[in-house]
This record gives structure tokens, C-alpha cells and sequence, in this order.
């Protein structure tokens, strides 16, 4: 997990409780997981959670769903994305 | 061998169907199952399926013809040493004759193929593009030149494509927003997963990893079957998550219990899970916070009434001024792990890039 995890390019935070239990992760050697560089929250609550606990909060959806997320997620990356 | 195990096992009596990716009879030995097939004397019947070496590429925004560009295709495995393949493919003669060549698990081979294709008379500057994971959320591709097939640092399963429409990438891939994207979800696994499901029609690769475990009440359940059976008592039943809903309706024994209490659910979720119940929600409130509910539910309920919501211990912040309310902790949930202090947050560009087209 902590190695397809290194691969990924976004996380995404439902709840502040997901921040948290994301944050208390770690992999067999007992090490935090490395978080995604790009950082997506589905609301205004579990943004400020994320914050506080430090992280870098590069986008949050206007509203609480899926397809909300997504679509802030589509407009963030941008159809002239460059890896 | 597959063919002998399909021999055997409709043998048995048993019907067998041999699932392949792709078309199986391009590269996919179908040809020989079925001979095999043929020579016991069972009945068998070959559905066609769409090979990767039109698939992949689709994907890519590349058609293998066409017109003005090219108007002959070449499929070829790039097993240039099997020696089951009777005189190999004669790459040369394939650099010769032009139109746009195919190579199927031709990964370990590059080198050889494009040196041989150049050797055969294809310019060295042809366009090459190499397809990983082709149609899959894992999918990534390198636009290249033959005489630099032999760098691309792609694995297998990867279809090559040479020739002119290797140029091509056309637009039908942006109605995947975040194809070649891989986002880690964090959401535990549970009804109203419309993320994982939303995430995945938009391409992206999803790698869950649920972060929260939802238990059972501590309780056992008594506060929230009681508060279940007197739903009707309360002015206001408010619900903060889909799950919650779920648990809720769970003990509801008849959805006439909530009588005249009025129903408000914070966020889309929350209310479609209460219409899968069939259980129209009266307030949705606009902003999706325990103090959006707040505001929308407006003034406290009149002496004698009540209000009664499910929320989480510690986002209760939003205090109901002077009701009196019944705070349901019927779900709790949990980190999957013990607390750890410190993470590292990787820098954006990432490091597995992310394709364009």
C-alpha cells in the first residue's frame, strides 16, 4: 500500500475524521505515510480539519458530493495539465 | 495448456467459458482452442471482442488508419524470438512497405524492432507512441520517434504504435477529466461510495484506503432504538451522514414513527440516502456544517418540543440554544490506527507524472 500510495498524485478528505485517520497511518516499518502532493477536501469542515493538522489544502468543493469533488478536481488539474 | 483443460472440463459435462482480453483471435491463441476444440468434437462458439491494438490506442486518441495519413494497418507481435512463430515477423520488410504498424508485447524487443524497422527503410524520426495499461484508469502514454523507441520507460502490457497517426491525439479523452490520475481515497468502504464510482467515470485510477472504521454504538443500540421508536415526538430529526441514515432506518420499525417531526439532512448524500428509505427530507440546508443546520432550522422549537440529531462527538460545536435536544451518538468512528505525529506531504509536480495528450 505504501508504495502505490507514493504513486499517487491526489488525496481526497471526506470528513475530518479521515484527516486524522489518515494522518495516524504508517507503513511496516512503522513510518508515516507520504501524502499525495495534491491535497482535496469535499467541504469548508474537513478543509480547516486538514489545515489545522498542517496539511496543504490545494482545493474544496463547493459542495458535499462526489461529483462535486470531482468536478473541482477536473478544474484544478485543467485540460493543459503537464505531468 | 488452456485447450486441454477446456477439452477435459466440457468433457465433464460441464459448459466453459474461456474469458480472454481482447479479441481472441488476434495474438490471443484462439485460433488453437478452438482447433483443439474442434478436433474432440465440441461444440463451441467464438464471440469477437475488441483487440488492444485498436482499443489501447483508441484511448489514446489514435486511430490505427486514417484517411490522408495512412491506409494500411500491420498488427505484429513483438515476440520477435518465439520460435512457435513460423519465420518471425520480417521487420524489415515492414519498415519498407510503410502504413502504420502495430506491435503487441513488444516491450522487451524495442530496441531490436525500431533498429530493424529504421534497417528496412522507415525514417528514423517516424511518430511513436507507446500505450501502458491501455483503457484502464492505470493508463499512461509516450509520444515519441522510432529511433527513440528504445528510451521510453514504459512496461508491459503496452501497445506500440508506428507511423504517421501516432501524431494524432484526438479530443474524445477529455470526457475523462482525470484519466491517468491516481487519487487516494480515504473514505471507509459504505453505502453512498458515489466518490469511488464519480472518481472512476472521470478516469481516474482510485486507491482506497479507508482511514475511518464505522462501529456500532457503544451502547449496544438502546439510545438509538429509543429514539427510533419516539421519532415522532421530536420536531426536528436531523441527520449528518448517509450512514447515519442507514443505522437510523435500520431500527425504524414504520416510517409513519416520525409521524409530524420534520426531516433535515446536511448534505446531497444524507438526503438521497433518506429518499432510498423513502423519506423525503423537508431541509436541506445550503451550507453542508452543523451550523448550517443551525442557521436553517432557525429559532429554538416551542417549549415542550424537541430536537434530536446524529452527529459526531467531536464536531458537535454548533449548540441548539435553548432546546432541548436528544444528541443521538449512534454511529462512532474511529482512526484504523494508532496516532502517529508526523507526515510528510510531497511536493506538487508529482512524482509519477501525470500524462498529457
Amino acid at each position: 500500500m505504501a508504495a502505490e500510495l507514493a504513486s499517487a498524485h491526489v488525496v481526497t478528505f471526506t470528513s475530518p475524521s479521515t484527516v486524522e485517520g489518515f494522518l495516524a497511518l504508517h507503513d511496516s516499518a512503522g513510518r508515516p505515510l507520504a501524502l499525495p502532493p495534491l491535497v482535496a477536501c469535499i467541504g469548508p469542515v474537513t478543509a480547516d480539519a486538514a489545515r489545522a493538522a498542517g496539511l496543504d489544502v490545494a482545493l474544496t468543493s463547493h459542495s458535499p458530493s462526489g461529483a462535486a469533488l470531482v468536478a473541482a478536481l477536473a478544474d484544478h488539474l485543467g485540460p493543459t495539465r503537464e505531468g | 495448456m488452456p485447450s486441454t483443460h477446456c477439452c477435459s472440463s466440457t468433457g465433464a459435462g460441464a459448459v466453459v467459458v474461456r474469458l480472454k482480453g481482447g479479441d481472441p483471435f488476434l495474438f490471443g491463441r484462439g485460433g488453437e482452442e478452438a482447433e483443439a476444440l474442434g478436433d474432440a468434437g465440441i461444440a463451441f462458439e467464438v464471440v469477437p471482442g475488441v483487440t488492444s491494438a485498436i482499443g489501447a490506442l483508441a484511448y489514446a486518441g489514435i486511430p490505427v488508419t486514417h484517411r490522408g495519413v495512412s491506409t494500411a494497418v500491420t498488427f505484429a507481435t513483438g515476440q520477435v524470438g518465439d520460435p512457435t512463430a513460423p519465420g518471425g515477423v520480417d521487420w524489415e520488410s515492414l519498415g519498407a512497405a510503410g502504413g502504420t504498424v502495430v506491435v503487441l508485447m513488444g516491450m522487451a524487443n524495442r530496441e531490436e524492432i525500431a533498429r530493424r524497422l529504421i534497417g528496412g527503410g522507415r525514417a528514423a524520426l517516424t511518430p511513436v507512441a507507446v500505450v501502458e495499461w491501455g483503457t484502464t484508469p492505470r493508463q499512461r502514454e509516450v509520444r515519441t520517434t522510432l529511433e527513440r523507441l528504445a528510451d521510453v520507460e514504459l512496461a508491459s502490457p503496452s501497445v506500440i504504435v508506428i507511423g504517421e497517426v501516432a501524431d494524432l491525439g484526438l479530443v474524445w479523452p477529455w470526457a475523462r477529466p482525470l484519466h491517468g490520475v491516481t487519487v487516494v481515497v480515504t473514505r471507509p468502504a459504505s453505502p453512498g461510495g458515489d466518490l469511488v464510482r464519480e472518481l472512476e467515470l472521470a478516469g481516474a485510477r482510485v486507491l482506497e484506503i479507508p482511514t475511518v472504521a464505522i462501529t456500532g454504538p457503544e451502547d449496544g443500540g438502546a439510545a438509538l432504538r429509543g429514539a427510533a421508536a419516539e421519532a415522532g415526538s421530536y420536531e426536528w430529526v436531523a441527520f449528518t451522514s448517509a450512514n447515519a441514515v442507514h443505522r437510523f432506518c435500520d431500527e425504524l420499525r414504520d416510517a409513519r414513527s416520525f409521524g409530524a417531526a420534520r426531516v433535515a439532512a446536511v448534505g446531497h448524500a444524507t438526503s438521497a440516502a433518506l429518499a432510498d428509505h423513502g423519506i423525503e427530507a423537508d431541509l436541506v440546508p445550503q451550507v453542508s456544517t452543523a451550523e448550517g443546520l443551525a442557521e436553517s432550522i432557525g429559532p429554538p422549537p416551542r417549549p415542550g418540543r424537541r430536537s434530536c440529531s446524529r452527529r459526531r462527538p467531536q464536531r458537535a460545536r454548533a449548540s441548539r440554544r435553548g432546546s432541548e435536544r436528544s444528541d443521538g451518538r449512534w454511529t462512532r468512528s474511529s482512526p484504523t490506527a494508532a496516532p502517529r505525529p508526523t507526515h510528510h506531504q510531497q511536493r506538487w509536480p508529482p512524482s509519477s507524472p501525470v500524462p498529457t495528450w
